[in-house]
């Protein structure tokens, strides 16, 4: 049977030391493969998993089953912390709090307080006219507007 | 029970797949091949296709359980129609070749397993270890999906800033909501699930479109050179979108390459299908409409020169019907909905020309393409120039039924690199920041259809002992 009966064959058939050549190549791809594979699942284990940065939305979740029955099921509320900006924590507590809105502001009557120095919390709270309905420990706190 | 459910409603939407792809279909019945591909293209197809008729569904009602029957039962309904009115195949000795077993093909197949271990090994940890998927996956895509179940009828409020990826299409949220309502519990199973099985549609996919067009040795090779990306494993298990869109880009790309080598009459049905898959892409990510649009150009251009610009023209139109159902979804979401571009919004700020005439931007551009795509699937070596060698040794050389699908592919990958390169020249965000974190997500978006694309331009390698060498003493295959 000659090449040019199968696809990818040519009339022209390669040389000997073509033939060992492409074998290398074969084998280059057939070893390589797994090994890239190993090579990043090990590394991913070290760098990651061992490090602790695994399960971490689960966790946050967990975080708010206090709060979330004292919440409002739908509609928007607002978020104080100390680090007032769109980043991890803000987007888990998002996440989180679904199908609730969550505006990166404090000017609602209901707020989500969530404090990387949990000890700024009430402090930050009454600054923004709010005061604390509950305190979950760990820098989660409920917050309320003060009535006028 | 859960799996149990799950595995129904997935077969639910398989089924659709199957029927709709078997209308169109170019290609042989009774090949291997183009039964395996036909099986990877209907579940693409399926998922697609179930989860843009719920979402145009709960955009008519509210999401419900009813809501998505109905989806379902309708597009059944529509599928079968389009089953009964299917084309007569082609024989399947017309497009396909099969050669005899030799030792290096069975060599291959152990290479497939062996590569599987890992990627599967790898794949399960990280799905158990991020149940939630990626950042980009519970901030933007399983987020949306969330509030598909948990908001009712103010499920679109859910796509409103300051929620994250707000101009984001639906097709994995979708897919996801889907069936979470069906199944009426939020199980971490469905999104990985949806996401494992466009990892796997799109590695099957590839190998069996190399199988076809270019026989086995380089179909069980394209397999293995993408479960050996660990970047594929990585995204492909992200429940991100970047997988479907470019299982979709893929599946575009093998359709037309498949209906290069079809009559008249399944050519039409392979570009619908065709279409429809980049309509699909599109539901997917904002890249997918650049894609679609780089894909009608591509083909649109090789037909030209090749069967002029009436051909060109009528061809183009077929695509774009095949897309079309999917872009009417994709426009009434918009529409209803206006939520702004995020490419156009970071455009408009700073001066556009300035950073056109830039040449530092250039220069720093270049230099993450370079980077990136030396770490291209993230291979333990690079693989670019892996493929180079195995290029040199194997030899290059385009058989002249594939020139055209070579030439397409290839013009479909330039301009898909060059757009993205514009796009990150005009776009006003930090390119030190913005670059890394998304040119590996567009890259693996790409990297099936590169593999299509190599095994195109390449001889099938012939090794010693190969019964094709005209000194081996092996008998000839019947």
């Amino acid at each position: 049977m000659r090449g040019d009966d199968v696809p990818g064959f040519g009339k022209d058939t390669p040389g000997k030391v073509r033939t060992y050549l492409a074998l290398v190549g074969i084998l280059a791809i057939l070893i390589l493969a797994p090994v890239s594979d190993w090579r990043s699942l090990r590394r991913w284990l070290a760098d990651r998993y061992y490090a602790g940065e695994v399960y971490q939305v689960s966790r946050y979740e967990q975080r708010y089953d206090a709060m979330r029955p004292l919440l409002p099921k739908y509609g928007v509320v607002g978020y104080l912390s100390d680090r007032m900006e769109p980043n991890e924590q803000y987007r888990l507590t998002v996440y989180t709090l679904i199908p609730l809105r969550l505006e990166l502001s404090p000017d609602h009557e209901i707020v989500v307080g969530n404090f990387f120095d949990p000890r700024v919390g009430p402090d930050l709270a009454r600054q923004h006219g709010l005061v604390v309905v509950r305190d979950f420990g760990h820098g989660l706190l409920l917050l309320r507007r003060k009535p006028a | 029970m859960i799996v149990v459910g799950l595995a129904v409603t997935l077969l639910v939407a398989w089924l659709v797949g199957w029927l709709v792809v078997s209308a169109g279909w170019p290609g042989p019945g009774p090949s291997r091949a183009a039964g395996v591909m036909r099986v990877a293209l209907a579940l693409g197809l399926g998922l697609g296709l179930s989860s843009a008729a719920f979402s145009a569904a709960i955009d008519l009602g509210r999401p419900s359980w009813t809501a998505a029957a109905l989806a379902d039962l309708v597009l059944l309904a529509v599928a079968l129609w389009l089953w009964a009115r299917r084309q007569p195949r082609m024989p399947a000795r017309e497009l396909t070749r099969v050669g005899r077993w030799e030792w290096i093909d069975r060599v291959l197949v152990a290479g497939v397993l062996l590569t599987m271990v890992p990627a599967l090994t790898m794949a399960t940890v990280r799905t158990i270890a991020y149940p939630h998927g990626d950042w980009d996956a519970w901030a933007i895509w399983n987020a949306k999906a969330r509030y598909m179940v948990r908001a009712g009828e103010a499920w679109r409020a859910g796509l409103l800033p300051p929620n994250a990826g707000t101009d984001y299409p639906l097709l994995v949220p979708g897919a996801v909501a889907r069936e979470w309502i069906y199944l009426k519990q939020e199980t971490r199973l469905a999104p990985a699930v949806i996401a494992g099985l466009f990892t796997a549609a799109t590695v099957v996919l590839a190998s069996a479109v190399v199988s076809l067009r270019r026989g086995r040795r380089l179909g069980l090779l394209a397999a293995i050179l993408l479960l050996g990306s660990p970047s594929v494993i990585v995204y492909g298990t992200s429940q991100c979108a970047d997988m479907p869109v470019g299982f979709y880009l893929l599946a575009a790309v093998a359709l037309l390459t498949t209906a290069d080598a079809a009559g008249q009459m399944p050519r039409r049905g392979a570009l619908l299908l065709a279409g429809l898959s980049l309509g699909l892409g599109a539901w997917s990510k904002n890249e997918g409409i650049y894609y679609l649009v780089v894909v009608v150009l591509a083909h649109s251009i090789v037909r030209a020169s090749g069967r002029g610009l009436r051909a060109a023209i009528f061809e183009a139109a077929t695509l774009g019907a095949g897309a079309a159902p999917v872009l009417a979804i994709l426009a009434h979401h918009r529409a209803v909905q206006p939520l702004g571009w995020t490419l156009t919004h970071v455009t408009r700020q700073g001066a556009f020309l300035n950073r056109v005439l830039d040449p530092e931007r250039y220069r720093l551009i270049g230099a993450y393409f370079l980077q990136f795509g030396a770490d291209l699937g993230g291979w333990a070596v690079s693989v670019l120039p892996l493929l180079v060698l195995c290029a040199l040794a194997w030899g290059l050389r385009v058989e002249p039924g594939n020139r055209v699908s070579a030439g397409r592919a290839a013009l479909v990958l330039g301009l898909a690199v060059a757009g993205l390169f514009g796009v990150y020249l005009t776009a006003s965000n930090d390119l030190d920041w913005q670059m890394p974190t998304s040119l590996p997500r567009l890259y693996i978006q790409l990297w099936p259809s590169a593999v299509l694309l190599f095994a195109l331009v390449v001889r099938s390698p012939v090794v010693p002992g190969d019964a094709r060498l005209p000194s081996s003493a092996a008998p000839a295959a019947a």
